[in-house]
């Protein structure tokens, strides 16, 4: 798929997450972000039990001259959360947009590496986008809801890709999927917790939503089309903390059945609703990667130490 | 071409109807000339083609052609279009010039309006799977449509009162009685396209021409008629003005949730 449009790559392709503290102290080389530290493997190997949904190899990504994401490898387990979690400009969200090709349409992105879906590349030349994309599903940093129904809005993804027929062709020819369409929408609606809020009023514009309820909105419209692995980028970070909270909930419970990837400013919200965190830092490289108790109650490298706890991020 | 003399000297006017269905019939042929094709080329431009060295060629050719003067655009129907119509003049070389007029200024609007859809909806789409093509129709297009609208609205004020291309291309039938009927004009035919009308090619009367043939021209006695052309063109723009501004606030409605 070859987009013409010129999306701006993402805030995260400048660095200007680092700080580099101007300070006198003994303790200034390890407080700042670039300290000399080595990142060893053995902190980016995380052992779990369960399959592995998502196999991230050796993955670069550049934005023209500037490396955005420096050699990660990651593995990612099934129906579970994962969080991660960095400064501004440290690549996360660049590499959560790696694992649906979502970079694919920003045109200065040069992307060198693998990822594989249950065993399957996704950067084969002969991949199917629309497939691969039905599969992986994405929810975005502002709430982008369509400027149509709430019930459209539900059933767009699953009426382009045929699933459900409805129009004057399909009513002609007797193949109209009208009630297939509201017991979908229902169903999504209730999975994402906003079919008590809305459902007196599904052909209302999602517009007239609040911010939390579009959010919710767009999560849903992502759940019609069925996925498995559900890319969260920063999805709380727009909305006040009651709507925040109805989305953390909303995440643990998707966990059950999905594959979860979730990039987060809120380290508290990633300590509160993942089951392991990778932490990325300055220059588009993963620090450490484990449990997410372990990575918040026993780090091993210093630097994440020194951002989870707020001495710099 | 053979061109008539304009006006049979001496003849009265026949009526005002031929003139109201002629210019009718010239701003629905004209619209449905420019508007999928000024709407399908803003769709390329934007959303498909390397913005670069072409895109901004067509851009500087557009707004060039969007000020080029109407007379111009009369001529190129003469010369061009007229010998590869039938040789005569006809409403359809009139529907196809003032369509040409229309154009750039439906592809300069349409093209604004689609680049002011946020990019958001497209990531939105696309992150669901759904193609390119798709996205454009179900979702780029519908939110231009007002935009869309508003330049149709403009381009037929300034195409539905155009005098001087139409004096070229129109042909001069100021004392018919009757309007061409274009609707019973369609018969089918044995070959390719299979389908003909005579209608569109015969000469047809419009207010405009009407109005400068009895004012300026002197053509019949009575003045008088000459003004209550002049109105009912009047009437019949803000006609189209009124069918455009529901269009338009119907689409705006289902974008908007006020």
């Amino acid at each position: 798929m070859s987009d013409s449009i010129n999306t701006e790559p993402s805030t995260d392709t400048q660095t200007n997450g680092e700080r580099t503290v101007e300070t006198t102290s003994p303790s200034a080389e390890t407080t700042a972000g670039e300290s000399e530290e080595q990142v060893r493997d053995e902190w980016r190997h995380y052992e779990f039990d369960g399959d592995t949904k998502l196999s991230v190899e050796n993955l670069d990504v550049w934005y023209g001259d500037d490396h955005a994401l420096k050699d990660v490898s990651m593995e990612i387990p099934e129906n579970s959360v994962t969080a991660l979690i960095g400064p501004s400009g440290c690549g996360k969200s660049t590499y959560l947009r790696c694992l649906n090709r979502m970079n694919d349409r920003i045109k200065a992105a040069r992307i060198d590496g693998s990822v594989e879906l249950e065993g399957t590349e996704i950067y084969d030349p002969n991949a199917n986008l629309v497939e691969l994309r039905k599969r992986i599903g994405m929810v975005f940093q502002s709430p982008n809801p369509f400027p149509k129904s709430i019930r459209e809005n539900i059933s767009y993804g699953p009426r382009k890709h045929g699933d459900i027929n409805k129009g004057l062709l399909a009513r002609l020819f007797g193949r109209d999927d009208t009630e297939q369409e509201g017991e979908l929408v229902e169903r999504s609606l209730k999975q994402a917790a906003l079919w008590e809020e809305v459902s007196d009023r599904l052909d209302d514009n999602a517009l007239g939503l609040s911010g939390g309820q579009q959010q919710r909105l767009c999560i849903a419209r992502c759940l019609a089309v069925d996925p498995e692995v559900i890319l969260m980028d920063e999805p709380a970070s727009a909305l006040d903390p009651i709507a925040t909270s109805k989305i953390e909930d909303l995440v643990e419970e998707l966990s059950k059945d999905y594959t979860v990837v979730i990039v987060t400013h809120n380290m508290q919200q990633a300590a509160r609703i993942s089951d392991q965190t990778a932490v990325f830092l300055t220059g588009g490289e993963l620090v450490e990667y484990d449990d997410t108790d372990k990575i918040f109650e026993n780090p091993e490298s210093q630097r994440v130490e020194d951002y989870i706890t707020g001495k710099f991020g | 071409m053979v061109m008539q003399a304009y006006i049979p000297l001496g003849a009265e006017p026949g009526g005002i109807m031929p003139a109201i269905i002629g210019t009718v019939w010239l701003v629905v042929g004209a619209t449905l000339f420019a508007v999928p094709l000024g709407v399908g080329a803003a769709v390329f431009l934007t959303e498909y083609a390397e913005q670069g060295r072409f895109t901004a060629l067509v851009e500087i050719a557009t707004n060039a052609l969007w000020s080029t003067p109407s007379i111009v655009f009369g001529l190129f129907g003469a010369a061009f279009l007229i010998p590869r119509l039938g040789g005569d003049e006809s409403l359809l070389a009139g529907m196809l010039v003032l369509g040409f007029m229309l154009l750039p200024l439906v592809l300069i609007t349409s093209r604004e309006s689609i680049k002011a859809v946020p990019d958001e909806y497209r990531d939105a789409s696309a992150a669901l799977g759904v193609t390119q093509w798709e996205t454009i129709k179900s979702v780029v297009l519908p939110a231009a449509m007002p935009g869309v609208i508003t330049g149709v609205i403009l381009g037929v004020g300034r195409i539905a009162g155009e005098t001087a291309p139409l004096i070229l291309v129109l042909g001069s039938t100021l004392n018919a009685t009757a309007a061409v009927d274009v609707i019973g004009g369609f018969r089918f035919v044995s070959g390719p396209p299979f389908i003909a009308n005579d209608a569109l090619l015969t000469a047809s009367a419009s207010l405009p021409t009407q109005v400068w043939a009895v004012i300026a021209a002197g053509v019949s006695g009575s003045p008088q008629m000459g003004w209550a052309t002049a109105f009912i063109l009047l009437m019949v723009v803000l006609t189209f003005y009124a069918v455009g501004i529901t269009a338009r606030t119907y689409f705006r409605r289902k974008l908007n949730y006020e």
